[in-house]
């Protein structure tokens, strides 16, 4: 599903060059669940950015389902992170002013998608996560669990290939990220591919992969056989 | 379907933030609600001064002697004159006669008024629309025979008489020291527009018609004529005609004849109305301007404040015109609304200026279309540059963005 090839990115501020990845080559096949760790200033965001299509390579060949995206320009990224990719961020990044719906129904508007439709989508969604009831409520009426809740239900609005997840419990307490590992748990089940950037050993050990990075480097890419789904 | 949802997004974002949106449109709104009233005053003047000119007859004209150094007494105009134009420009003319009048004091009873006879040909109707109430208006036997009778306006009779009725009464009038008694032949109403009413007020003198021939001799001289040009000629054409035709008449230079016409003096007095209202109007225009320059300023506060959002709807797959169009959308639409708010408080202005000094409103709906596009102009334009700036961001960066 994803391919990168000697993938470098390279930052210029001034004179000092950045290299925040170097020579990174990495498959990840559908269905995988993968865990992303390392400190901060590894290289796992920007890995993040690019996976996400949010950011270009520097050099390097970078295929998302076959298609090359280290050429594309900022618009045609757009469609591609419409089409494949869901967000799920630290700080949840909901739409503030705007309802629930809205929130789940946005990234369908700007694919395009039939307002019925939309509609339909939305609910189905908002249901799966447990907010059926939250439906018009805004941002800021809600709890911390519940918001990132909403932002999985957007995420999968355009019933993306996969799921980037960055630090998504790093603003929850405990028994909240259990209930959001315990969604993706689920998702993963159902046949999405999740890739989750985390610190916490413990939300890594949900994943079935964990990738370490350091310096920009992959320094351990390990797979795990028969992890336990077991949540307390 | 991206438009209208743009729109919506518009929408709430601008019910969002109330107290900032109303003081954003208010540059706006002040600016159309001044055009607005400027060019809604404008053409209510117009419309008063051409209710003002049709009261007099808008082919009236005047020719009278202008300055001479040596006045003759062969420069007056006398009845064999009169033919001689009535028979030379019989196409031309619809009225012609002396323009001349008499006052003098009336009383019937304890009721004395001052009394303005207008000395008037039979065709007088072709000058000026006469409204009859009773009785007729003076007819070609009454010019013939000099006949000692009188046409009251209305509200002399109820001075008077204390009734409108009065056909078949006699008043008795000083004419050049000589007391007459008229017999009141038609009473009629002065059609007077409330604006006119307005610059004449109480008037003291109320009016009549007599026959031009009664009140003087049949070989006296006039200073000047009354005349009414008939519609398919020039009138400043005629005017030029006439003076050179009195000229070589009297041997005299057709400078030494003034012709002074409704139509000419009402065309320069909208000229000079017109010009008024347009350079008010375009000093109004200029808080206009001011208003778009504060749409700008809080649309880049709003593309700042919001610098997260627009990195958060590119991750979700907005593209570079998702993004300028909800922020155009948005700068348009605030406008628009400021637009519109200021026509309605710019007409209701004018409507309940109207109503105060009661002259007839003139609203042009095109003024109302072109301030609210003008607005959305405004909006669009000076929309653009945040617009743009909120869509090229990279969402990178406005995603870190606290």
């Amino acid at each position: 599903m994803i391919s990168m090839k000697n993938l470098n990115k390279i930052y210029k501020s001034g004179a000092v060059e950045v290299h925040a990845l170097k020579d990174i080559n990495l498959e990840i096949e559908y269905g995988e669940f993968i865990a992303i760790m390392g400190h901060s200033g590894s290289g796992k965001s920007t890995l993040m950015n690019i996976i996400g299509c949010l950011d270009r390579p520097t050099s390097g060949q970078y295929l998302l389902e076959d298609i090359e995206l280290s050429e594309q320009k900022p618009d045609e990224l757009s469609l591609i992170r419409s089409k494949k990719i869901g967000f799920v961020f630290q700080s949840f990044n909901l739409i503030p002013r705007t309802t629930v719906f809205k929130n789940v129904e946005l990234p369908m508007i700007y694919a395009k998608i039939k307002s019925s439709l939309r509609k339909q989508r939305a609910l189905e969604l908002l249901d799966k996560v447990g907010l059926s009831d939250r439906v018009t409520h805004l941002p800021n009426e809600l709890s911390g669990g519940q918001k990132q809740r909403v932002a999985i239900a957007r995420a999968l609005a355009n019933n993306p290939p996969i799921i980037l997840a960055d630090e998504p419990t790093g603003n929850l307490d405990s028994k909240s990220s259990l209930d959001i590992m315990e969604l993706f748990i689920n998702l993963h089940k159902e046949g999405c591919s999740i890739i989750l950037v985390t610190h916490e050993p413990e939300i890594a050990e949900f994943a079935n992969r964990v990738i370490v990075f350091k310096d920009g480097m992959i320094i351990e890419d390990r797979k795990k056989e028969g992890v336990s789904y077991d949540v307390v | 379907m991206m438009w209208f949802e743009n729109l919506k997004i518009a929408l709430q974002s601008i019910l969002s933030n109330k107290l900032r949106s109303f003081l954003t449109m208010l540059g706006i709104i002040i600016g159309i609600s001044s055009v607005i009233s400027i060019v809604s005053i404008g053409d209510s003047m117009k419309g008063v001064m051409d209710d003002l000119y049709k009261g007099f007859g808008k082919n009236r004209a005047y020719i009278y002697i202008g300055h001479v150094e040596d006045l003759r007494s062969t420069d007056f105009f006398f009845m064999d004159d009169l033919d001689l134009l009535k028979e030379r420009f019989e196409d031309k003319l619809a009225y012609i006669a002396p323009s001349e009048s008499v006052q003098s004091d009336v009383t019937i009873n304890k009721n004395t008024i001052k009394l303005n006879m207008n000395c008037i040909d039979a065709n007088y109707d072709k000058a000026q629309e006469i409204k009859m109430l009773y009785g007729r208006m003076i007819s070609q036997s009454d010019v013939d025979r000099k006949s000692k009778s009188v046409v009251l306006e209305q509200t002399a009779a109820i001075r008077l008489f204390d009734k409108e009725n009065v056909v078949g009464k006699t008043i008795r009038v000083k004419i050049e020291n000589n007391l007459e008694d008229l017999l009141i032949i038609g009473v009629y109403k002065k059609e007077v527009s409330p604006m006119l009413s307005l610059l004449q007020g109480q008037s003291t003198t109320e009016d009549s018609f007599v026959p031009y021939t009664m009140p003087f001799p049949s070989n006296r001289g006039y200073y000047g004529l009354d005349i009414s040009i008939n519609d398919n000629y020039s009138i400043s054409t005629v005017g030029e005609e006439l003076k050179s035709f009195l000229a070589n008449l009297k041997h005299r230079e057709p400078e030494n004849y003034m012709f002074y016409s409704a139509e000419e003096d009402q065309t320069s007095v909208n000229g000079v109305l017109g010009g008024v209202s347009l350079g008010v109007a375009a000093i109004a225009g200029i808080s206009l301007l001011v208003g778009g320059i504060g749409i700008m300023n809080i649309m880049l506060v709003s593309v700042t404040e919001r610098t997260r959002e627009i990195g958060i709807k590119k991750a979700l797959g907005a593209r570079t015109k998702d993004v300028l169009f909800q922020f155009l959308i948005e700068s348009a639409t605030l406008s628009a609304i400021g637009g519109m708010v200021g026509t309605a408080l710019g007409l209701g202005f004018v409507m309940i200026g109207g109503l105060v000094i009661s002259i007839p409103i003139v609203i042009n709906p095109t003024s109302i279309v072109l301030a609210v596009s003008f607005s959305m102009v405004i909006g669009i334009s000076f929309g653009y540059y945040p617009a743009k700036k909120a869509a090229k961001s990279d969402p990178i960066e406005s995603l870190r963005y606290e």
